[in-house]
């Protein structure tokens, strides 16, 4: 009788391990996918997800493609981003997805994430192969094929691979944990003043990273008409001059705004500071760090900023 | 290796929508890297763009009325939601020479510090704001620093030292 028993448990282990499901397949290993509406923000006090406003016609997303953990390479397609499959529902109805027109951009980045790699570990020109530690970070445009702006309303975003496109090194193909991502957000009407606020931070953004800084500028000076009272909008001037390297008007504003910024933990000091080292204003750049966060890291920071300096007008030589 | 901070994890975290305080520190302790969810997520939001220009996050209570908490510490158990931005930290590459190590690293450090605010942990080294409850703050850098170092999980600077923790206040339910 003992026999027999060890006899079936034997039979059932085998079994087990045999199983058809576990051939070709793995499912140690997480796979991050992370999607988030472009030119949006969380500031509105209605809503806690993203917001956007006004029409649009087409919506940006960045997406992050991580391999979070496990012990074997997993390998992208080289034409990866066609296997993804984007869903989309607009008030928890699905869009059609022949409605809709995805075009991926090329690949952006490749990055570490893990803390014990370092940026030299890795070859950031080949995006197939995804070693823990490492990051993918791409854009897609989304647009409806009519032509259209999307409706205003609350949306869901989920991406994920099809399946079969994600193997390890040995062959097998991925089946493991995570492989969906996506976000949530709204598309909003301008109704109220909060609404505009809002839109015209969101606008400014949008044409700062469309290299469009004359616009950005216009649109900022709008939002300062809006509030006259809130000195802290002048720092979104500030930021606009710099990006246009006009530093000594990126000044200007940047101190107009400081006091606002007091007792925060933002950028703002160090852009400052940033403008001072352009101009050769190194001391006024030490002094506002110093005021903002003490003593610690000052002449790092002023080594850094000056780095940056030189590559950036080493940039302009070239041209 | 540590994983992400997921929705599953935060689940934990929420108790009537308010931030309870040994679960934050649960979560600290497994977080990797957190990003946008697809799922609602009260507590934490992760924003493509920050509503006041170069904020690197932001912790709300029902009586800042939409604002940050502006290094204050945070009423215990009031924290409705924490806020991290991107496009501040992204910019630390034109601004600083950061590399995206050091920006994924101030993002991480700018989580830990909004939940810091969270717990009632308040800034430490900036002189022109002590702490309103007088409270010792030390003088080296911890997580709660404002400073932007881009330093990694490892270094004293992107962790709770022992001043941060002896600030934590969590209110008991009544």
């Amino acid at each position: 009788m003992k026999n027999l028993i060890m006899l079936m448990l034997l039979l059932f282990l085998t079994m087990i391990s045999s199983h058809p499901g576990s051939e070709g397949q793995r499912s140690d290993s997480y796979l991050g996918i992370y999607c988030s509406l472009m030119h949006s923000t969380t500031g509105s006090p209605r809503y806690d997800e993203p917001v956007t406003y006004g029409e649009h016609n087409e919506l940006a997303f960045k997406l992050s493609v991580v391999h979070e953990e496990g012990g074997m390479l997993l390998f992208l397609p080289e034409d990866f981003t066609e296997h993804l499959v984007i869903e989309l529902t607009k008030d928890e109805e699905r869009l059609p997805v022949e409605n809709l027109d995805v075009q991926v951009s090329t690949m952006e980045t490749k990055y570490a994430y893990d803390p014990r790699l370092s940026e030299q570990d890795y070859d950031p020109d080949n995006f197939q192969v995804l070693e823990p530690g490492i990051g993918l970070r791409t854009s897609f445009i989304l647009k409806r094929r009519d032509g259209t702006p999307f409706p205003y309303g609350f949306y869901k975003l989920i991406c994920y691979f099809k399946r079969g496109s994600v193997k390890f090194e040995d062959g097998t193909d991925w089946q493991g944990r995570g492989g969906r991502g996506g976000a949530i957000f709204r598309i909003l009407r301008v109704e109220s003043p909060e609404d505009q606020r809002g839109y015209y931070i969101i606008k400014g953004g949008e044409y700062l990273q469309k290299n469009q800084p004359e616009r950005a500028l216009e649109v900022y000076q709008k939002l300062i008409e809006l509030e006259p009272e809130n000195i802290s909008n002048y720092a979104w001037l500030g930021a606009t001059y710099m990006h246009m390297e006009k530093y000594r008007e990126a000044i200007v504003a940047y101190e107009k705004a400081l006091p606002a910024y007091i007792g925060e933990r933002t950028s703002i000091p160090y852009e400052l500071a940033f403008c001072y080292v352009a101009v050769n204003r190194e001391e006024k750049a030490r002094e506002v760090l110093k005021k903002f966060f003490g003593e610690l890291h000052i002449e790092e920071t002023i080594r850094r900023i000056k780095m940056v300096l030189e590559k950036k007008r080493g940039r302009h030589k070239k041209k | 290796m540590l994983t992400p901070l997921r929705a599953t994890r935060m689940g934990c975290v929420m108790m009537g929508n308010k931030l309870t305080g040994v679960c934050v520190i649960l979560d600290l302790l497994s977080f990797d890297f957190a990003r946008q969810i697809v799922q609602k997520n009260l507590v934490l939001n992760i924003s493509p763009m920050a509503p006041r220009s170069g904020l690197f996050g932001c912790t709300f209570d029902p009586t800042t009325n939409s604002l940050c908490q502006f290094g204050r510490p945070g009423t215990p158990n009031w924290i409705v939601k924490i806020e991290v931005y991107m496009d501040t930290h992204q910019k630390l590459a034109t601004t600083r020479g950061f590399t995206s190590q050091q920006i994924e690293n101030e993002i991480k450090r700018t989580t830990g510090h909004e939940v810091g605010h969270g717990l009632h942990i308040c800034h430490r080294t900036v002189p022109s704001t002590p702490c309103p409850d007088g409270a010792s703050v030390g003088t080296v850098d911890s997580i709660m620093s404002s400073n932007i170092t881009g330093t990694p999980q490892n270094d004293p600077a992107s962790q709770y030292n022992s001043a941060d923790a002896q600030q934590i206040r969590i209110a008991r339910n009544p």
